[in-house]
């Protein structure tokens, strides 16, 4: 008998998710697994793919509204388009030839900052649930007397983005009594009179909050939410020729 | 609607303009204004081009020699340090040794070891010794901080282990050997530490002494942390390269109550909603 299954003796790790249970004549082999206490068989039998995600994020299965949030987020936020920072790092580095079981990490390394990136998400986060109880119009007036920058919320070149304030319009139709949602809504109404509103990393981080998540939870689905979007646009590069990228030339390039 | 002003993107559409350097094709490359090839190749060392890259100062070879001597005390070859388990985990699985090593890299942007808990060390220290300069006594400043195991919980004044760290002395040894007098960091942090030693038989780390040396030779918390950032690099090949070759899942191999479960029993799936 190995060492570990004696009484007292300390784990590896302690974890409240996932349950493995060892088959009789080898234990590091699981005969079953469970998360939250489920059967992964049952799950993949029963369950659409949404429900076990949130399942493995909060430790329990969704309601049909919670359900419906997380998919309109997670379709929303699939492809955050071309020209998004990780998915064109993924494509840049598709293009040059970069191993591509490189692509997807590196396009999610890239877009983990905090401007507009994964760690905005977990700021947000933190930024909505810190000011839940203040009025959202007049705390967002006051952001914008003061200059702030509230993390998920402000401009894109310059402007609103119309698909995120689209989106955010159809993630608070699923769930229109959600509080943070409401609060986060009539935050980014007010500041829609300076060009500025919803953006991922805020979509993230209310819906986070709306489904229960914690903040490193939410920094997580925002990863996920934009990982399909980063590993197809870095693979489908990998069959460009490398000359379909084309360096800048010297007259676009100034060393001052 | 009125129409964007755009002009801030529009100069900067498929046009860079930068001081840090260019390549001149098939002539030089310039690096900080000087010429890399013509000038930096026989003058520097890479450390030197390494800090002249990352923060556009031209450092002295004594300073550039710290540096590198440092880098022994974050890469050791041992396999039970934690960005050490992912080149091994990496090279088990014989995944590439870039990917091995851009893991372990990213496992020690920690803030409780490598380059992370270096910036947040200089950081902290700056905070502190400014606290001190204006009047606030050792005590004062070691009780802000929660205790762990009745020691004050410091950034750069911890260990994992509780053991004397074996990096201290050689390092102040060779910092004096190199020709660099203690300065007003250094020693600061030595008189923190010797506060922590007879008041809670705690010490400093190499952390705490590193990064007091480096900001008394002016370095920000910003440019520690970037210069520091591949240190773990060469124990996690090692670790890479040591499993590598070795049979499939012979790293560590876990039973299944290796890893304790504590969340909810086993129960029965509900109808779908």
């Amino acid at each position: 008998m190995s060492s570990a299954t004696e009484a007292g003796a300390r784990p590896d790790f302690t974890t409240s998710i996932c349950l493995e249970e060892p088959q009789a004549h080898n234990p590091y082999v699981a005969e079953r697994r469970f998360i939250a206490g489920y059967d992964v068989a049952e799950l993949w039998r029963n369950r659409p793919y949404g429900d076990v995600l949130l399942l493995l994020l909060t430790g329990e299965l969704p309601t049909p509204a919670q359900r419906r949030l997380l998919e309109v987020l997670l379709i929303g936020l699939l492809n955050p388009g071309p020209r998004h920072p990780a998915v064109r790092a993924a494509m840049l580095a598709g293009v040059s030839k970069t191993a591509p079981e490189h692509l997807l990490p590196i396009g999610l390394l890239t877009g983990s900052g905090t401007r507009g990136g994964a760690l905005e998400a977990e700021r947000a986060w933190e930024f909505i649930s810190t000011h839940l109880a203040e009025d959202p119009a007049g705390f967002a007036e006051k952001c914008l007397v003061d200059g702030s920058e509230p993390p998920g919320f402000g401009s894109s070149f310059g402007t609103l983005e119309p698909i995120w304030q689209q989106l955010a319009t159809d993630l608070i139709a699923v769930m229109p009594e959600q509080p943070v949602l409401r609060w986060c809504q009539e935050f980014a109404a007010v500041l829609a009179s300076r060009q500025q509103g919803w953006l991922p990393p805020g979509l993230v981080a209310a819906s986070g909050l709306a489904l229960g998540l914690s903040p490193r939870m939410t920094l997580g689905l925002f990863q996920l939410a934009i990982a399909p979007g980063v590993m197809a646009h870095g693979m489908e590069q990998t069959h460009q020729p490398i000359s379909s990228n084309p360096m800048l030339g010297d007259e676009q390039y100034e060393c001052v | 609607m009125s129409v964007s002003d755009t002009r801030f993107w529009d100069e900067r559409r498929r046009h860079i303009r930068t001081s840090i350097g260019k390549w001149q094709g098939a002539r030089d490359v310039l690096v900080r204004g000087r010429r890399l090839l013509g000038d930096l190749l026989q003058e520097l060392n890479i450390t030197q081009l390494a800090v002249l890259n990352i923060t556009g100062r031209l450092i002295d070879k004594p300073l550039a020699l710290w540096l590198e001597k440092t880098v022994f005390f974050t890469s050791y070859p041992d396999l039970r340090i934690w960005c050490n388990q992912l080149g091994a985990l990496a090279g088990n699985g014989q995944a590439s040794p870039v990917a091995a090593t851009a893991a372990g890299v990213l496992a020690a942007d920690s803030r409780a070891y490598g380059a992370k808990a270096q910036y947040l060390t200089v950081l902290t220290l700056s905070e502190l010794k400014a606290d001190h300069d204006a009047g606030a006594s050792f005590a004062e400043l070691v009780a802000r901080f929660p205790l762990r195991n009745g020691v004050p919980s410091i950034s750069g004044f911890a260990r994992p282990v509780k053991v004397a760290d074996e990096r201290l002395d050689p390092m102040r040894r060779f910092t004096a050997e190199l020709g660099f007098s203690p300065g007003p960091y250094v020693r600061f942090v030595e008189g923190l530490a010797e506060y922590l030693q007879v008041h809670h038989q705690a010490d400093m780390n190499a952390a705490a002494y590193a990064c007091a040396f480096l900001m008394d030779q002016g370095f920000s918390a910003m440019e520690v942390y970037r210069i520091r950032t591949a240190d773990v690099l060469s124990g996690v090949l090692a670790c890479y390269g040591d499993l590598y070759d070795q049979p499939a899942q012979a790293f560590l191999p876990q039973i299944c109550t290796d890893v304790r479960y504590q969340g909810v029993a086993p129960r029965a799936l509900p109808h779908s909603l």
